[in-house]
This record gives structure tokens, C-alpha cells and sequence, in this order.
């Protein structure tokens, strides 16, 4: 019996998407304490549109869906945090400007930290049950050695 | 759900990119101290220093805490699986941990405030 080459190159072809979107989708989350421009984060958003734009089919409609939230929010939590740095720097070393403003300063930048936070906890959930299980195991691993390694990483720059 | 990653989101109140922020690295704040006070005969220098390294003592303690919590995390993470509101009920003691920070480098900040006059903190800061 003929093997049917392009068949199962189209499976592979659709595990590996699957394998790198997820892997890519989380390692945007894992990214997020970076904010320096040309980082491992933009290469992880170049990847995932590269991803994205192999992505093809009803099958695929859904995770590209959750990527694309997670990319957004990946993002709103980059500037987020981005502007609380600064505007905190900033702020604290103006002589006029009080103890109380800085605390309201703080106060609104967690609340809004811990949001953006949360909402990309629940769409991980909503991508791990879009992944068919046999796949997570390899997006797990993926995952875990980025994390660690960005973790390691940011903490050591500090 | 085994994501490790999201503890990263936590762990940082300074990040690459703070490098000349004085209130999130305190060599540069020291460097601004020791440029504006170098000529004060009265130990202000000395004092402000002082705060400089307790802000970094704090930072320290922070991030040496942030990664001890990731270790664990990894580590028990890893093991089983943890859905969306078990891990944000995880996260809530480095979230506290991370406001009771920003809350210190505040009261430091505070302290420099009463330490310096008008004309040292315009000199220091300006």
C-alpha cells in the first residue's frame, strides 16, 4: 500500500502549529514582565503571527482566537506596567507631588495590574481546553523551560 | 493548569528598561546623592545614603522572595493541575507582597523628603 506522504505531512504540519501556537501563546504571557522593546517578547509575537498565518481551517479558528486575546492582553499589561515605572519615577521624585498621590498611584496601577493579570490566567484555561490533550504535554515543555528561563532571567536584571 | 509562567507577571516592580529610575535601582539614586551632597558639611550624604541602601535591602528581600516563590511554584505546579481562580488565589500572598514593597519604597521616598531640604532635593533630583 502507498503511504500517502502529503496526508501525513499535513498531520504533522497541524501538530506542530498547534505545539507552537500554545507554546507561543503562553510564552507571550510568561514575557510580560519584560518590557524592553526587541525582546524575547517580540520574537514570541513574530512567531505567533507566523503561526497565525499558517493557520488555516475551522479547526484552527478557535485557537487563533484565544491567541489573539492573550497577544492583546499580553500587551495591555506590558504598557501598563510600562507607564506605572515610569510615571512612579517620576512622580516620586517631584518634591510637590505627596506620600497620599503616590499611594493612589499604586493602588490604581495593581488593581489594574491584577485584572489584566487574571483575564490571561482564564484565557490560558480557555486554551488548554482547546488543546487536544496529546499536544500539551509538548506545549508544557516548551512552556516550562521559556518560563523558567525568562523568570531566571528578569530576576538576575533586576 | 500547570502554567508557570504567569509568576513572572508578578515578580517585578523594576524590570530592564528602569535602569536610570532612581526609585527602582538604588545605584542610581546613590550616584545622585553622591553628585548633589558631595559638598554638604552637615552629614546629610551620609544619611541619605543610608535610605538609598535600605531601598535596596528592600528590593533585595523582594526579589529573593518573588524567586523562592516561583521555585515552589514550579515545583508544585508542575505536579498537578491548577485552574485559572486556584492559581489567582496562589498569587494574592506575592500581590500583597508586591504592594507592601511599593508601600515601603514610598515611606522611604518620605524619609528623603524630611532629610532634604527645597534646594538638595532640586539639586538631587532636577
Amino acid at each position: 500500500m502507498m503511504r500517502d506522504y502529503h496526508r501525513e505531512q499535513a498531520g504533522l504540519n497541524r501538530r506542530e502549529f498547534l505545539v507552537g501556537l500554545g507554546a507561543v501563546s503562553l510564552m507571550i504571557v510568561s514575557g510580560c514582565a519584560t518590557f524592553r522593546r526587541g525582546s524575547e517578547l517580540d520574537a514570541a509575537f513574530a512567531d505567533l503571527d507566523a503561526q497565525l498565518d499558517r493557520a488555516s481551517g475551522a479547526d484552527t479558528r478557535q485557537l487563533e482566537s484565544i491567541a489573539k486575546r492573550i497577544r492583546a492582553r499580553s500587551q495591555a499589561l506590558i504598557d501598563t506596567q510600562e507607564t506605572f515605572v515610569t510615571t512612579f519615577n517620576d512622580k516620586a521624585s517631584r518634591r510637590s507631588v505627596t506620600a497620599e498621590e503616590l499611594q493612589q498611584l499604586v493602588s490604581d496601577y495593581e488593581v489594574q495590574r491584577q485584572t489584566l493579570r487574571n483575564d490571561l490566567l482564564h484565557l490560558q484555561d480557555e486554551l488548554h481546553a482547546a488543546l487536544p490533550p496529546d499536544v500539551w504535554p509538548d506545549v508544557l515543555e516548551v512552556l516550562n523551560r521559556k518560563s523558567q528561563s525568562i523568570a531566571a532571567r528578569n530576576i538576575s536584571e533586576t | 493548569m500547570p502554567v508557570v509562567a504567569t509568576m513572572t507577571i508578578i515578580a517585578l516592580m523594576t524590570g530592564r528598561g528602569t535602569q536610570d529610575l532612581p526609585f527602582s535601582n538604588p545605584e542610581v539614586l546613590r550616584g545622585l546623592l553622591d553628585n548633589a551632597l558631595a559638598g554638604e558639611a552637615d552629614g546629610t550624604l551620609k544619611e541619605a545614603l543610608m535610605i538609598a541602601d535600605e531601598l535596596e535591602t528592600l528590593l533585595t528581600r523582594y526579589r529573593a522572595s518573588v524567586e523562592s516563590g516561583i521555585d515552589a511554584y514550579i515545583e508544585e505546579s508542575s505536579n498537578r493541575y491548577t485552574a485559572a481562580p486556584e492559581l489567582i488565589e496562589r498569587l494574592e500572598p506575592i500581590d500583597h507582597r508586591r504592594t507592601r514593597t511599593l508601600q515601603a519604597v514610598i515611606e522611604l521616598r518620605q524619609s528623603l523628603f524630611e532629610l532634604l531640604s527645597d534646594e538638595q532635593w532640586e539639586a538631587v533630583f532636577n
